[in-house]
C-alpha cells in the first residue's frame, strides 16, 4: 500500500509517504497505513541490533560487523515481525520497503522522532548506493541478498557461504543457483567435507579456487542459458538434488586438490 | 591584540577520520592501499624507484594481550623533510606550504603545498593510517607514529592522537628518538602506550607506524586482500619500475611483492608510435590484444595509450563486486588506477556476457591531459567528476574503442548510431518489408474486434495431415502411384469459443505454386456442443498421381515432376486459420533427411488477447505452445523439459514423434500447451473464473524467460534447445514494436560486411559508407517500392531476416523460422500465390541445410540469394 520513507537535510528531518501503486491524487492518502508500518519498524530493527550484537559478540566473538552478518539479521528480522504481512506492504514488491528501511536504519529515527543512531551499524558499510539513486532497485541488492540468504538458519547461511558476503553474493549472481533447496544440498556436501577443504573454500573471495570451485561447478551443471537450461534445481527431488550436488562437487574438489 | 581572546574548539579527529574514511566508495582497504604508496610516490628522489613496505608485527599490549603493529615504510624518498612548524609559522606562510615542507604537511590538517591542488589537503594519507588504529578501550581512539631519517642523518620521530581530539605530539630528535623508537611500551600520550620494539631507519625515508591494527587491516593482510588492492591500485607504476611494493607478515613469516597483474606481464613499458586506430593481435592460447594511442579527445588533450585485451582462460579477478576494479577498463593517472568503467554496466552491450569475464582494459594519458584529469578528480583520488566535458569526452572515445576491439574480435556487437541517422524512410520500409514476412495472418484482424467475436480468447486451433507414400521412408510419388490413406484431423479449443462452422479442405499444390482443391468437408463443431476441446478426424482416401487429367475421383493431375504440396487447410470466419503441408516429390528422388539434427524445437508465445503484439499487459492471457519436429525417417521417443521464470512447465515430458519420410516436411507436433493469465505483483489480483491459471511476476516490468529442451530417452542428453522471451508490460527491444529486428547505421568500418545481424538478434546495422549505400540515391518521390537506397534497405532487410531465423536452428531452435513460415499469403492483390510457395519451398531447403552437416555450401548460398530475391519480388508485389 505504501511506506514512509526518511530524509535527513541540514540536520532536519522529514519523511515522504511512498506507494509502488497508482494513487488517486498523492500516496499521502496511505500515510496511515505507512506510520503504522514505520512504527513496527522500530520494533524489527531493534530486534535486529539485538540478534547482530549476540551474533557478532557471541557467535563470532568478534567486536566487528560484517556484512553477511548485517544482511541476514536485518531481513530475518524483518521476516520475523512480518512485516511483509503488514497492512501497509498490501500488494507492495519488497524493494519498496526497503527503499523506507533503510534510510531509517541510516538517520536512525524512530516513529516518536526519537534518535538511534545505533541502527546505521546494522547496514553494510559498502552499501551506500541508496543514496545517490534511491529509486533504483539495484541501490538495494544488499537487502534481497539479505532476504535471500535469511531463508536458511544463521548457521546454516553462514556455514554454506563461511559468513562471507561476497561469496552468497557470487551464488546469488547467478539465478539458476539461487533456490534454497540447492544451497541446503549444498550445505550438506559442505559439512562432510574435511577440513583441507573446508579450508580452500573458505578462503577469500577470488576468480579462481576457493568458494568458486563450487559456483563455477555448479553452474556448469545447471546453466542459466544454453542446453541443461531448461530444468533448475529446485525442480529435482531433495534426493536426487543431493546426489548431482554430491557428484559435481566432489568432482571439482577432486580437480581442484590433483 | 584584539580584546576578545579568540580559542581553538577542540575537533572530533575519530569523526573527522570516519567521515573522510566513509568517502571512499571501495573501502578503507582500498584508501590503506592507495594514499601511504602515493605519498611515498610523491616524496620520490629525482625519479628514482620508491620502495614501500607493508610490514605486519605482531606484538603485546602493555596489559599482555596480543595486538598487531603495522609499519610502512618508504625508502628512496626524501623523507619527511622540512622545518617543524607551529600554527604563527603557517599563517606567516599563509598557510601554504614550500613543496619539500613534508614534516609540517604531514602533521597539517587541510594545508596545501606550492603548485600543488587542494587534493588530499583534507588529510587522506593520515586518516587512512590512523582509522586502521584501534586503541583498547571503549572509546574509539586512534594514533599513528612516525619516524624519518633524512638526507642530513637527522632522525625525528612524530606521533599523533585521535582521543577523540586530535593531538599531535612535539617530535622527539636524534637518539631520543632512536631510541623511543627500539622501546618495547612507548608512551605516546600520557597513559597511552604502544608496543614498538622496531630498528632505528637506516636509509634515508619514513615510517609510519599502525598500533593496534583494526582486525579488518589483520584479516586483509593475512588474506592477501591488501596485496590485491596494491596491485590494483599500482601496477602500471610498478611495471614501469617507478615503484617496488612488499607486503611482509612477520608472524607467519611471509613476504609477498607486489606483481603486475599476469594478464599485463607481457606490456611494453612505454614508447610511442601507437596508432590511433589499432588493430588486434592474436598472442596465442586463446588471448587478444588491441592497443591504440595519441587519440585526441577534443580541447588539445590526447590519450596518450590504450590497451584492451581478451584471454579466454581468465577468471573474474574482483575484491568487491559493487565497484569494478579489474573487469573493464582502468582509468590511470599518472600511472595510478583512479577507477574502472565497468565490463556490464558500461561495455555490456558490445561485449557479450560469457566473454566479459576475460576482459581487461586500461588507459593513460598525455601528461597535461594527465594534469586536467587530476582537476576534476574528487580527493579520495577513486573517480572523476562525471558531468566535466572531458570525462565525458574520454567515456565516449573509451566506448568508441571498445566497440571497434568487440567488431574486430567478432562479437558482431560494435554497432553503435544514433537512431536518427537511420533516416525515417529507411525505418519505414524496413519495418514493412520485416512485417510482410513476419506478422501473423491474424494481425489483420483488428484486436477489438477479435475481443468482441470471441470474448477476448484467441482459439487454438491444430491439425493433423497423415499418409502413406509409396515407399516408406521416402516422399517420393511417381505416376500412377498412389498416396494412400490420407487422414486427417483437426482440433480447436477452446470449443465454447466457437461461433460458426469451420471447413476442412485439402488441395494440391504444384511445383509454381498452383493450388487445386480436392476435397473439402464443412463442419459444424456448434452441434457437439462440447467444452474444452474439440477434435474431428477425417478419412479422406487414396488419391491417385496421373501426368494427364483426372477423369476420376480421388486422381491428382499432375503434369510435371517436380516438389509439390499436398495440403491440408482449416478455415474459419473466411480466414485461414491452420494449415499443413506434405511435400511430395513428383518423379524426383528427394534429398536424405539430415542425419546430425534430426530434431527441431520450437516456442510459440503468444499475446491471447491481443495476438499482434508481442508484449503482455496485466491480466492477459500468455498462450506458450512448445512444438517439436523430427526430421529423422524413424519414430523417436524423446522427453521434453520447460520452464518459464521458475515454474517447472514439463519435467521429462515423453514425446513421440513419428518419423518423416525422406524430402518430406516434417509435422510440428504441439508438445505441450500451457496458458497464464499473467498478472503484476503491484496490481488488484484478477480474480476471473475463467479457469486460467494465474502467473505472478516477479516484477511489474519483466522478461520473463522460457526455456525448453529435447533430451534422450537412452542417455539423457540435452539434443536440441530452444529459448524465448516472453515481454511483460514491455516492449520488446529499444523499439516500440512487434519487428523482430531494429535497424542501425554503423559510424564507420572500414572493408566493413554490407550488413551484421548482432548476437542478441535484435539489430541490424550497415555501415554508412558503404560503396553500394554511397552510390545508391536518396529517394525524393517514391514511384516505385524499391528504388535507390530503400532497395538497399529491403536487401539488407531480407537478409537480416533469414539469418535471425536460420541461426538459432544450428541449435535446434526453430521457434524464430516457424514464424517465418507460419506467415500466409491470403490477402487480395497481394503477391501471387506462386511466389509464396516457392518461398517457402526455399524456406525449407534452407532448413535442411542448416540440419546437414555434408550439404554445399554453394547450393546453399545460392538457396539463400535465390529466397532473397524472391522476398524482394514478393515485397515489391505487396507494397505495390
Amino acid at each position: 500500500m505504501a511506506v514512509l520513507v526518511w530524509s535527513e537535510s541540514d540536520g532536519a528531518l522529514g519523511n515522504i509517504v511512498r506507494s509502488g501503486r497508482r494513487v488517486m491524487l498523492s500516496a499521502e492518502e496511505f500515510r496511515e497505513e505507512a506510520e503504522a508500518l514505520d512504527a513496527a519498524l522500530d520494533e524489527t530493527l531493534d530486534m535486529a541490533w539485538q540478534a547482530l550484537t549476540i551474533i557478532t559478540e557471541r557467535v563470532n566473538g568478534s567486536s566487528r560487523f560484517n556484512s553477511f552478518e548485517q544482511v541476514w539479521v536485518l531481513a530475518r528480522a524483518v521476516r520475523v515481525n512480518g512485516i511483509l504481512q503488514q497492512e501497509g506492504m498490501r500488494r507492495e514488491v519488497r524493494t519498496i520497503l526497503w527503499e523506507a528501511l533503510v534510510p531509517k536504519c541510516w538517520y536512525g529515527v524512530r516513529a516518536d522522532l526519537t534518535r538511534e543512531p545505533r541502527w546505521r551499524s546494522l547496514l553494510p558499510p559498502k552499501a551506500k548506493k541508496w543514496q545517490t539513486q534511491p529509486r533504483e532497485a539495484s541501490s538495494y541488492r544488499f537487502m534481497e541478498i539479505g532476504y535471500w540468504l535469511q531463508e536458511q538458519s544463521f548457521r546454516d547461511a553462514s556455514d554454506v557461504f563461511d559468513g562471507n558476503y561476497a561469496k552468497a553474493q557470487d551464488l546469488h549472481d547467478r539465478t539458476a543457483l539461487r533456490s534454497l533447496e540447492l544451497r541446503q544440498a549444498i550445505l550438506r556436501w559442505i559439512r562432510q567435507q574435511r577440513q583441507e577443504v573446508r579450508d580452500e573454500l573458505g578462503r577469500p573471495f577470488r576468480g579462481k579456487g576457493g568458494f568458486a570451485i563450487i559456483t563455477k561447478a555448479l553452474t556448469k551443471r545447471f546453466p542459466s542459458r544454453g542446453p541443461g537450461a531448461a530444468r533448475l534445481p529446485q525442480h529435482y527431488p531433495t534426493d536426487q538434488l543431493q546426489a548431482i550436488v554430491d557428484e559435481v562437487l566432489d568432482a571439482a574438489r577432486d580437480e581442484h586438490f590433483a | 591584540m584584539s580584546q576578545y581572546p579568540d580559542r581553538n574548539p577542540p575537533s572530533n579527529m575519530v569523526n573527522v577520520v570516519l567521515g573522510i574514511i566513509d568517502g571512499y566508495r571501495m573501502g578503507s582497504l582500498r584508501a590503506l592501499a592507495q594514499e601511504p604508496v602515493q605519498n611515498a610516490k610523491d616524496a620520490g628522489n629525482q625519479g628514482k624507484s620508491v620502495d614501500v613496505e607493508y610490514r605486519l608485527l605482531s606484538r603485546q599490549a602493555r596489559d599482555g594481550s596480543p595486538c598487531h603493529l603495522l609499519t610502512v615504510t618508504d625508502s628512496g624518498t626524501t623523507g619527511l623533510q622540512g622545518p617543524i612548524l607551529n600554527e604563527q609559522d603557517l599563517e606567516e606562510r599563509n598557510y601554504i606550504l614550500r613543496a619539500d615542507e613534508n614534516w609540517a604537511a604531514f602533521e597539517g590538517q587541510g594545508f596545501t603545498k606550492e603548485n600543488e591542488d587542494a587534493l588530499g589537503s583534507r588529510g587522506q594519507g593520515k586518516a587512512a593510517f590512523l582509522y586502521h588504529s584501534q586503541l583498547p578501550g571503549e572509546q574509539r581512539r586512534m594514533a599513528m607514529l612516525y619516524d624519518t631519517l633524512l638526507p642530513d642523518d637527522e632522525y625525528r620521530l612524530g606521533a599523533r592522537y585521535a582521543r577523540p581530539m586530535d593531538r599531535v605530539r612535539e617530535p622527539l630528535f636524534g637518539e631520543t628518538a632512536r631510541l623511543a623508537i627500539q622501546e618495547a611500551q612507548h608512551e605516546v600520550f600520557e597513559d597511552t602506550f604502544v608496543p614498538l620494539g622496531l630498528k632505528p631507519l637506516e636509509q634515508v625515508g619514513s615510517r609510519i607506524i599502525i598500533p593496534f591494527l583494526s582486525q579488518d587491516a589483520l584479516k586483509a593482510i593475512q588474506s592477501g586482500d591488501l596485496v590485491r588492492w596494491l596491485q590494483r591500485c599500482w601496477w602500471r607504476a610498478i611495471q614501469k619500475e617507478q615503484l617496488r611494493i612488499t607486503v611482509v607478515d612477520e608472524e607467519q613469516g611471509t613476504e609477498t611483492e607486489v606483481a603486475v597483474p599476469a594478464w599485463w606481464g607481457n606490456l611494453p613499458r612505454g614508447g610511442g608510435g601507437l596508432r590511433t586506430k589499432g588493430k588486434l593481435e592474436d598472442l596465442g592460447n586463446g588471448v587478444s590484444r588491441y592497443i591504440c594511442g595519441e587519440i585526441p579527445l577534443g580541447d588539445g588533450h590526447i590519450i596518450q595509450r590504450l590497451v584492451l585485451m581478451h584471454d579466454q582462460n581468465l577468471s573474474e579477478d574482483e575484491i568487491i563486486h559493487d565497484h569494478p576494479e579489474f573487469a573493464g577498463v582502468q582509468l590511470l593517472r599518472g600511472d595510478q588506477w583512479i577507477e574502472t568503467r565497468g565490463v556490464l554496466a558500461e561495455y555490456g552491450d558490445w561485449i557479450p556476457a560469457e566473454q566479459r569475464q576475460g576482459f581487461r582494459g586500461f588507459v593513460e594519458f598525455k601528461r597535461h591531459t594527465d594534469a586536467a584529469l587530476r582537476e576534476i578528480e574528487n580527493s579520495q583520488h577513486d573517480g572523476f567528476n562525471g558531468r566535466h566535458k572531458l570525462f565525458q569526452d574520454v567515456r565516449e572515445k573509451l566506448r568508441e574503442k571498445v566497440r571497434e576491439f568487440s567488431e574486430q574480435m567478432g562479437w558482431d556487437q560494435g554497432i553503435d548510431t544514433s537512431p536518427q541517422e537511420v533516416s525515417q524512410r529507411e525505418k519505414r520500409i524496413h519495418a514493412q518489408f520485416l512485417q510482410t514476412f513476419t506478422q501473423p495472418r491474424f494481425s489483420k484482424i483488428p484486436s477489438d474486434d477479435l475481443k468482441q467475436d470471441t470474448g477476448g480468447i484467441k482459439i487454438l486451433w491444430d491439425c493433423r495431415l497423415a499418409v502413406d507414400f509409396p515407399y516408406p521412408e521416402r516422399a517420393r510419388v511417381d505416376w500412377g502411384q498412389h498416396i494412400r490413406h490420407v487422414y486427417l484431423e483437426v482440433s480447436a479449443e477452446p470449443a465454447e469459443e466457437i461461433l460458426e462452422s469451420a471447413t476442412v479442405l485439402l488441395e494440391w499444390v504444384d511445383a509454381q505454386g498452383k493450388r487445386e482443391e480436392l476435397w473439402r468437408k464443412e463442419v459444424d463443431f456448434l452441434q457437439e456442443n462440447s467444452h474444452g476441446r474439440i477434435h474431428r478426424s477425417f478419412e479422406v482416401g487414396d488419391w491417385q498421381l496421373i501426368r494427364g487429367k483426372a477423369k476420376q475421383k480421388r486422381q491428382i493431375s499432375c503434369p510435371s515432376a517436380g516438389i509439390h504440396r499436398l495440403r491440408a487447410v482449416v478455415e474459419y470466419q473466411g480466414e485461414r486459420v491452420k494449415e499443413i503441408s506434405r511435400t511430395v516429390y513428383v518423379q524426383l528422388e528427394p534429398p536424405l533427411p539430415p542425419e546430425e539434427k534430426p530434431f527441431g524445437l520450437s516456442i510459440s508465445p503468444v499475446n491471447e488477447n491481443a495476438p499482434e503484439q508481442k508484449r503482455i499487459d496485466h491480466g492477459q492471457v500468455l498462450l506458450l505452445q512448445i512444438n517439436a519436429k523430427n526430421r529423422s525417417t524413424n519414430a523417436a521417443e524423446i522427453y521434453l523439459d520447460a520452464r518459464i521464470d521458475d515454474e517447472l512447465l514439463a519435467d521429462h515430458l515423453r514425446v513421440e514423434l513419428l518419423g518423416t519420410p525422406a524430402g518430406d516436411t516434417p509435422q510440428r507436433v504441439a508438445a505441450l500447451t500451457v496458458r497464464r493469465r499473467l498478472l503484476d505483483p503491484e496490481q488488484t489480483p484478477d480474480e476471473r473464473q475463467d479457469g486460467i491459471p494465474s502467473m505472478v511476476m516477479e516484477e511489474s516490468v519483466h522478461r520473463a524467460v522460457v526455456v525448453a529442451e529435447l533430451r534422450d530417452c537412452e542417455n539423457d542428453e540435452v539434443m536440441v534447445h530452444s529459448r524465448q522471451t516472453v515481454y511483460f508490460q514491455l516492449d520488446p527491444g529499444k523499439r516500440n514494436s512487434n519487428l523482430p529486428f531494429d535497424i542501425r547505421q554503423k559510424q564507420e568500418g572500414t572493408y566493413a560486411p554490407m550488413w551484421v545481424l548482432n548476437q542478441a538478434l535484435d539489430e541490424l546495422s550497415y555501415p554508412r559508407n558503404y560503396p553500394l549505400w554511397e552510390a545508391l540515391s536518396v529517394v525524393q518521390r517514391q514511384r516505385r517500392a524499391l528504388q535507390g537506397r530503400d532497395a538497399f534497405t529491403a536487401e539488407i532487410s531480407a537478409n537480416g531476416l533469414l539469418e535471425w531465423a536460420l541461426r538459432p536452428v544450428m541449435d535446434g531452435d526453430e521457434s524464430n523460422f516457424e514464424q517465418l513460415m507460419d506467415v500466409s499469403w491470403e490477402k487480395d492483390g497481394g503477391a501471387s500465390d506462386a511466389l509464396w510457395e516457392s518461398y517457402h519451398v526455399r524456406l525449407d531447403k534452407l532448413l535442411h541445410h542448416c540440419c546437414s552437416e555434408n550439404g554445399s555450401p554453394f547450393e546453399y548460398s545460392k538457396d539463400w540469394r535465390e529466397t532473397v530475391a524472391l522476398m524482394l519480388e514478393i515485397f515489391r508485389q505487396e507494397a505495390g
